[in-house]
């Protein structure tokens, strides 16, 4: 039986640094009530990120952490997983990380499959930079590197993701964060690679995307009889947006077997299971390194 | 002979008054966002009775939360919802090229601007638990 999680476990002294009424906030607190409804414990969770104003988050709780180079957590968590199958690796970025600079990490996680939930905030701007468009900033949007509108058509990452053969793909809105927590809880359930494309306000360099906007578009799939098993069905819940935008699980294949569960060389075990194999060189390692 | 006008003082005047903004518009604004996010934090029986204290065009913003209260929404997603109504606080950053907002100035602002909206709130639809509660949440931020 596993024991209590509480959710102040992942507390910690710092502050953030994110904006007052920052998105941001709101899936922190999702986090921390999703791995603590799953009692999931601190040491037995892996949060990796790479650079971005959500990236920060492994600063903000008291759990693993690993902040990486810009647009690379995908495929140092993979790392992670492969080496401790056993630990719940969830990967937090931006759109600018996870779609743009880590875009090819993107689709090629996603159909390697790896037990990995990736969660995106996506507030459709590079924000810790102040304002550049990201692929996801809607077409025609005036930032500071498109003084005269984005010319580039806009990523849909649902769509993405379904199309290169992601397992698990929803969508989530930060200023519903016990919504979310649920969403989180399904992601981490799922066996293989999911997506949560989070639909996060940014309060300083999105002036349209804001709570209120969200609030008057988005609708549950749960509510209106979506089956995320239905892949036609997902396919056209994926490209709505606009006037409606959905939220919830779009899709699901649960039955897909893990990257992990099929490496030759891990038919063995998990490196972290395994003895290490030449102590003197791995004293030599730690010597040097820790 | 001066014309002074006895009418009572609407909410959204109040608050126009009290957080010294420019327009009846941009009150409304204001007291819509704090609204939206209180119909995400306040039970049922509160959020009724703020309706029943609200312009009636503004009732909708009471009820577009998903029923029951959210109790991961925090004293800084509360802000988040009232942020959409600010449009000029703001520096200028001109080695960018354009106005930026400063979220530390805006942050005070919109913290302000919440207050206001719900102290007249308490005051005309009398003294409620949790709204009193987000307003010492909200305080504590500073």
């Amino acid at each position: 039986m596993s024991e209590t999680v509480t959710m102040d476990v992942f507390d910690v002294d710092v502050k953030p640094t994110w904006c007052p009424g920052c998105g941001d906030f709101g899936i922190l607190n999702a986090v921390k009530h999703a791995l603590s409804e799953l009692a999931i414990a601190p040491c037995d969770a892996l949060i990796v990120s790479g650079i971005g104003c959500g990236s920060k988050f492994p600063d903000y709780m008291h759990v693993n952490g690993f902040i990486t180079l810009h647009g690379r957590p995908l495929p140092i968590a993979t790392g992670a997983k492969l080496a401790n199958h056993a630990l719940h690796v969830v990967v937090i970025d931006g759109d600018g990380d996870a779609y743009g600079i880590g875009g090819n990490h993107f689709i090629h996680t996603a159909r390697r499959n790896p037990d990995i939930t990736h969660i995106v905030e996506n507030n459709q701007i590079y924000a810790l930079t102040k304002g550049q468009y990201s692929p996801t900033t809607p077409q025609g949007t005036i930032t500071t590197t498109s003084p005269e509108g984005v010319i580039e058509r806009t990523l849909n990452p649902a769509a993405l993701a379904l199309a290169v053969g992601a397992t698990f793909i929803a969508r989530a809105f930060a200023g519903e964060p016990k919504h979310l927590s649920g969403l989180i809880q399904e992601a981490i359930s799922h066996p293989g690679y999911a997506l949560i494309d989070v639909l996060q306000p940014c309060v300083v360099f999105n002036r349209v995307n804001t709570y209120e906007w969200y609030r008057s578009r988005i609708y549950k799939l749960e509510d209106a009889g979506h089956d995320p098993r239905d892949r036609r069905a997902a396919e056209d819940v994926a490209r709505e947006w606009g006037e409606r935008i959905p939220i919830g699980v779009i899709y699901r294949e649960d039955d897909v077997p893990t990257y992990e569960s099929q490496v030759p060389a891990l038919r063995g075990g998990p490196l972290a299971a395994r003895p290490v194999a030449a102590p003197a060189v791995f004293e030599r390692l730690k010597e040097r390194f820790l | 002979m001066t014309g002074v006008s006895s009418a009572p003082e609407t909410l959204t005047q109040a608050i126009q008054r009290r957080a010294h903004l420019r327009s009846e518009d941009e009150a409304k604004h204001a007291l819509q966002g704090v609204l939206q996010a209180l119909a995400h934090v306040l039970p049922s029986d509160e959020a009724d009775v703020i309706c029943g204290c609200v312009p009636d065009d503004l009732v909708w913003c009471m009820r577009c939360g998903p029923g029951t209260p959210d109790p991961l929404i925090d004293s800084e997603v509360f802000l988040g919802w009232v942020m959409s109504s600010l449009d000029a606080t703001a520096g200028q950053d001109q080695t960018l090229g354009g106005e930026v907002s400063l979220a530390a100035l805006a942050a005070d602002e919109v913290r302000g601007r919440a207050r206001v909206v719900l102290d007249e709130i308490i005051s005309r639809a009398g003294p409620l638990v949790n709204v009193t509660e987000w307003c010492a949440r909200l305080e504590a931020t500073r």
